[in-house]
């Protein structure tokens, strides 16, 4: 058992691909037979993953889902950024750059839109669970626009520990929420063509939500939604510790 | 070693099919070109191959025939690798990553601004060029689109390593704040697609998507 386990450990990028390959594997099984096709079978495969996090976040205490059981730990390496993005960039390869031209200014529109509409929505859920304190508020309101322009602003503009957590949460939730509501809401909000996901890129934002989102509802739109959610998370740490934050700073 | 080759050969008056052989002077091995130049008792034959030419010129007494390479010989592209795309990959990569981090800095923001679709941008004008053929056709295309295939796998990885366990303990602030989020910026979708639909209703594109 303890040299199966070493044998494991060391060579864990192959655990994950093996274990990765099979759950795709279980997952289109069971779109095709039970849904008839019509959940995509790596909508599956997605809500899979994330229940694994869950549940390894629960049983080790840690914050990298399954990736903090050593033997897993090459899922962490896989999923990790780095191939995270070298797979996100490759999926750009022989996409027509016309196709960019043509949603150019409704994409970067819409980040600038995206950031501002999630910061407003995060900053009313904020006041309206009784935060007055304007620090608290563009903290909590940043955390719903990225996970990562949360503790960004946070840090900058002196909030506290718990505050921070709090928007870690928040954009954890929303990161989630993307990656698996996207497929269901597709057919509803026109997401169906190059310059639809470009929008829905801006708009989002969480690069691994879009990246796992647009995965699981048609992956020929992935390249188009990525290009814009990547610009969406510098822009929140742009305008979150400074406009953003006068702004929320003016009115309390 | 003789290698046999079936050519055309334009006389200018007629046109004869035959099988001619080539005799070589520098070993050729197989899959790798270089200048090979051949000779037989009625033909001389030469091959440039060190520009890819996919063009074979004979000399038949007076006259120069240009004919394509025969298949069976080594042809263009046999030197292009699956390593070279995802070289290209990687560069375009690491290219759009350190154009981010000094974009973040120069905005003085604590995070990568559009590293990954800076890259993005450089596949597209890569593959989109004829300079880069050489990085992005054949084998070597098909180095990035092992990656492009393995997208959804290591989407799969990424979910499995998230802090689901962190969003939950959150509370309900944090869940209605996500939630809220996400729901106010999925409704303007069809909002925002129309205004860039509207502000190139000049273009061609205005019947496309539009009976989603």
């Amino acid at each position: 058992m303890d040299i199966l386990e070493t044998v494991l450990v060391r060579n864990n990028l192959l655990v994950a691909f093996a274990l990765v390959g099979a759950t795709i594997w279980i997952s289109y099984l069971v779109a095709n037979r039970f849904t008839a096709g019509r959940i995509h079978g790596s909508a599956i495969a997605i809500t899979l993953g994330l229940v694994a996090a869950y549940w390894g976040g629960v049983t080790t205490g840690g914050t990298r889902g399954v990736a903090d059981i050593a033997v897993l730990g090459g899922i962490g390496l896989m999923g990790g950024g780095m191939l995270r993005d070298f797979a996100i960039v490759s999926t750009a390869f022989g996409v027509k750059f016309s196709e960019l031209k043509k949603a150019g200014i409704a994409g970067v529109i819409s980040i600038f839109a995206g950031v501002l509409v999630s910061f407003v929505v995060g900053a009313a859920v904020a006041i309206l669970f009784g935060y007055t304190n304007a620090i608290d508020i563009t903290t909590i309101a940043a955390g719903a626009v990225t996970y990562i322009v949360g503790p960004v602003t946070g840090e900058a503009i002196g909030a506290s520990e718990a505050v921070i957590t709090l928007s870690v949460a928040a954009g954890l939730v929303k990161s989630i929420l993307v990656m698996t509501g996207t497929p269901l809401v597709a057919k509803y909000i026109g997401l169906d063509n190059p310059q639809s996901a470009m929008v829905f890129g801006g708009l989002m934002g969480t690069t691994s939500g879009v990246a796992a989102g647009l995965a699981a509802t048609d992956p020929k739109l992935v390249p188009y939604g990525a290009m814009t959610a990547t610009f969406y998370t510098g822009v929140g740490c742009l305008l979150g510790p400074s406009v953003l934050y006068f702004m929320v700073d003016s009115i309390f | 070693m003789l290698i046999p080759f079936p050519v055309e050969l334009d006389l200018g008056i007629e046109s004869v099919s035959t099988e001619l052989t080539y005799k070589p002077a520098v070993p050729v091995k197989p899959l790798s070109p270089q200048v090979a130049c051949a000779e037989t008792t009625e033909i001389a034959a030469c091959r440039d191959l060190g520009g890819y030419l996919p063009k074979l010129h004979y000399r038949l007494a007076h006259h120069i025939i240009t004919a394509p390479v025969p298949a069976a010989a080594p042809v263009k592209g046999t030197r292009i690798m699956i390593v070279y795309g995802v070289a290209l990959l990687s560069v375009c990569l690491l290219l759009g990553m350190f154009i981010g981090e000094v974009l973040g800095v120069l905005l003085g923001v604590e995070a990568n601004v559009g590293g990954v679709g800076i890259a993005m941008l450089f596949l597209v004008m890569a593959s989109n060029s004829s300079r880069f053929k050489a990085l992005t056709e054949g084998a070597a295309g098909s180095g990035i689109q092992f990656w492009s295939a393995m997208y959804i796998p290591i989407v799969v990885a990424m979910a499995a390593q998230q802090d689901v366990a962190g969003a939950t303990e959150g509370g309900l602030l944090a869940v209605t704040a996500g939630v809220a989020a996400v729901i106010v910026s999925f409704a303007l979708v069809p909002v925002f697609s129309k205004i860039g639909k509207s502000s190139n209703a000049d273009s061609t594109q205005t019947t496309g998507g539009s009976d989603a």
